[in-house]
């Protein structure tokens, strides 16, 4: 068993803030240099011998050529620990870095009392069922917040009177439900107005009387359906899990001519493209997964003028709203009417914008790398790279109208939120303002701000609202903070990962990447303190 | 009018003034003796040299990845050597016919510029280049001309002029094969096959010679040989294909061995 208070006083002795304990008995592992390095190097391959670690998935680096990175899962006794894990970046002769998040002192046994089928008919009995591949029941250890550990069954659920997809958390002893919150990742809504009219290039293939939306040029399958409004094919869907085995080639998108009209089918799956191609140039990623792993979007589920024959919440989620259901299946709402306004603004075909569909499929490549829990803090953290990846995405592939705003082609007017000025969308700009409360699931979109916020000063420098100074890398630039930020983020991170933990882990990589002391190590480390992260 | 009447034409007009040159020039020279007739047939042949190449090129445009692909050609022929062979047959005072047949051979060098669409993107097409050494053009002629043939001494001249009939085969560059792969950013030619495609145009040839006959028997001889012969060659590499056009033939030198008899 690993010795916290050893790991507290070493840290004390070396003046490092490398662990960190909050209420729950968690050790925040930061370590990238020196005999902390060494120390966790050696604590590794002994938690590996005694099985309280194990290798989820090791993959090459893509940036650094010889570099090799190991997700590592931690155990009790065999049985997951919910949010514990380390991520181990090594070359051919050592190991360079571990981050992540280690729970101590766990004495739960691991036999439960109720059987996954008991725990399946609770939730059938609130309207509630198992969803998806990662569904369950699965018995996990789950942290609690009082620093001590419950055996429980985690179950991604999906209730079909709400219109969502929660993670629940129940008792393996009593069945009570410990802890729950919504697991679909997707944008805030808002209000839009029509298609954009530009025109692109969209890549499909032949068969039947025309052609289809399935991209065959790229090298993962991306293809985006077309439900045609009828919304019993949206419920079979879900009651299917959102599995994509359950799209067919009848669901995909048509067109006899091959001059496509249909915006909102055109932007899903040419921006699809797009993002898979924005990883994959600036970071060499193959996709979601890194081993391209197909790609699904569902347009034309629920028609815009039928609004008022559904639920607000129905309204929020699937039409006003984008969703990542997992498993690569991504979901693009078509809007609201021009005459209608929500929240003061009008919702156009969600997938109208660049940065919608980008920001939608991050949350894949979050789902296949840190696996960031869709909550509090490490939920913040999912929502900030998925921002700071579509922003880049849309610096990218339209540089003459991009700029810091979320989702702006699709909720206007202004989008959802402002990297470069938060405070002008009442988000916060710095951790000392951070939301606490509840709402917005510990208030990911909300604290999102405070993360992605340091990600603008990074690039354009400037002055924080509260003072700080950041020397930014430059707008012409932009190709090294995003690049670090990716780096932190995919490579180092790992479920229950802070706001402290995300600085430690793009520092680290603006020195792999740019070496210590450069510019963008400079940039990153003010952008960071401007914002309040330590 | 066809671009075969028009060479025949042309030949012809060009005949018919040498025949009307001939009995002036005979008949402006009152002091010259009555010409010795010469041998009634004439054998010549010449290892002749074009020294001037040509070049053409031809365009291909057509659409892929829903955008225009443009693929032009340029090429560089040198100059040639090949036989030149013909049969005068004296007719009337020095008047007569010839019959001859040359053929050349030139190594062609093609310069490819491509610009294909992107796959993803629009307006963002790939450019490449390439350039292939291997292509070849050859050209044949056969020319009916109107001959007059005039002895001084061991020496004669000759002139002639008439209808030239060419056939011309061509290497032109057919579909270039490419190494496009994903992202598509970068587009590299990996092969320029050609499309072997033939002309037949008619022209005409205007050309003199001078010889010298050896020994008591006066049957052999050497002797040198200009020529200048010219048509118009229209020729199509692929259905997208522009026309690539040239004159073939042109200025020659030659040099050979004779007979008389």
């Amino acid at each position: 068993m690993f010795d916290r208070q050893a790991l507290l006083c070493l840290s004390t002795a070396l003046a490092l803030p490398a662990l960190a304990a909050g209420a729950e008995r968690a050790a925040r592992v930061e370590a990238s240099s020196g005999e902390h390095l060494r120390e966790w190097s050696g604590r590794v391959d002994r938690l590996l011998a005694s099985g309280e670690l194990a290798v989820r998935l090791t993959r090459d680096d893509t940036m650094i050529p010889g570099r090799r990175h190991e997700r590592l899962a931690q155990l009790h006794r065999g049985v997951p620990v919910f949010g514990g894990g380390l991520v181990r970046q090594s070359d051919a002769a050592s190991t360079l870095t571990v981050f992540g998040t280690f729970y101590e002192g766990i004495d739960v046994e691991v036999a439960p009392r109720l059987r996954p089928a008991e725990v399946e008919a609770r939730l059938a009995a609130r309207g509630g069922r198992p969803f998806g591949s990662r569904g369950g029941p699965e018995l996990v250890v789950l942290p609690l917040e009082d620093g001590s550990y419950r055996l429980v069954y985690r179950v991604r659920a999906f209730f079909q009177e709400e219109m969502d997809v929660r993670q629940v958390f129940v008792d393996a002893a009593t069945g009570a439900v410990l802890r729950e919150y919504s697991d679909l990742r997707k944008q805030a809504a808002g209000l839009a107005t029509g298609v954009l009219g530009d025109q692109k290039k969209i890549s499909v293939a032949p068969g039947g009387a025309g052609f289809t939306t399935s991209d065959r040029l790229r090298p993962p399958a991306i293809s985006t359906y077309d439900f045609r409004f009828e919304v019993n094919r949206l419920i079979l869907f879900l009651d299917a899990d959102a599995s994509p085995a359950n799209l067919t080639a009848a669901d995909l998108g048509t067109d006899a001519d091959n001059v496509w009209t249909d915006g909102a089918l055109v932007d899903a799956h040419v921006y699809a493209g797009y993002t898979y191609d924005y990883y994959f140039k600036r970071f060499g990623r193959r996709g979601l997964d890194n081993n391209n792993i197909a790609i699904h979007g569902i347009t034309h589920a629920l028609r815009r003028e039928d609004w008022r024959q559904w639920s607000p919440g129905t309204i929020l989620t699937f039409f006003a709203n984008a969703i990542y259901f997992g498993d690569g299946v991504m979901y693009y709402g078509d809007g609201l009417p021009p005459n209608v306004t929500l929240y003061g603004q009008h919702v156009n075909y969600t997938a109208a914008a660049l940065d919608v569909v980008a920001h939608e499929l991050s949350h894949g490549v979050t789902e296949y790398t840190s696996n960031l829990e869709y909550e509090n803090e490490s939920g913040a953290l999912d929502e900030a790279f998925c921002d700071m990846m579509s922003t880049g995405a849309e610096f990218y592939f339209q540089p003459a109208k991009a700029d810091y705003l979320a989702g702006e082609d699709a909720f206007t007017p202004g989008g959802l939120r402002s990297l470069q000025n938060p405070m002008s969308y009442g988000y916060p700009d710095h951790y000392s303002i951070r939301y606490q409360g509840p709402d917005d699931n510990g208030g990911v979109h909300i604290n999102s701000n405070i993360v992605s916020h340091a990600f603008y000063l990074a690039i354009e420098g400037g002055r924080h609202r509260l003072g700080a100074t950041v020397q930014g890398v430059g707008g012409a630039n932009r190709e090294q903070i995003e690049r670090v930020f990716y780096r932190g983020f995919t490579s180092f991170l790992t479920p229950r990962a802070t706001f402290a933990l995300a600085r430690a882990a793009t520092i680290q990589a603006a020195r792999d990447l740019y070496n210590p002391g450069s510019a963008a190590e400079t940039a990153v480390i003010q952008a960071w303190n401007a914002v309040g992260v330590h | 009018m066809t671009r075969l009447d028009r060479g025949v034409v042309l030949a012809a007009l060009a005949t018919a003034a040498l025949a009307a040159f001939v009995p002036v020039a005979r008949a402006q020279d009152p002091a010259a003796k009555p010409a010795k007739v010469p041998d009634r047939v004439r054998l010549v042949v010449n290892a002749a040299f074009w020294p001037t190449g040509r070049t053409y090129s031809d365009t291909q445009t057509f659409t892929e990845y829903a955008e225009q692909t443009t693929i032009h050609a340029s090429y560089d022929a040198g100059s040639a050597f090949g036989p030149d062979l013909a049969a005068q047959v004296t007719l009337y005072r020095g008047l007569g016919l010839l019959v001859g047949y040359a053929q050349s051979n030139r190594d062609v060098t093609a310069k490819v510029d491509v610009s294909r669409p992107h796959p993803l993107y629009l307006n963002q097409p790939r450019t490449a280049t390439a350039e292939n050494a291997g292509y070849q053009l050859s050209e044949s002629a056969v020319y009916l001309d109107v001959a007059y043939a005039r002895p001084a001494g061991s020496l004669e001249w000759a002139v002639f002029a008439g209808v030239a009939l060419f056939q011309v085969e061509a290497d032109l560059l057919g579909k270039p094969t490419y190494t496009d792969e994903y992202p598509y950013d970068e587009l590299v030619i990996a092969s320029t096959p050609s499309n072997s495609v033939k002309d037949s145009p008619a022209g005409f040839n205007v050309g003199g010679r001078l010889d010298y006959r050896f020994g008591s028997s006066k049957r052999f001889g050497a002797g040198v040989q200009v020529l200048y012969s010219t048509a118009s060659v229209k020729l199509k590499g692929t259905p997208e294909s522009t026309q690539a056009t040239f004159d073939a033939g042109g200025f020659s030198v030659g040099a050979g061995v004779r007979v008389y008899f």
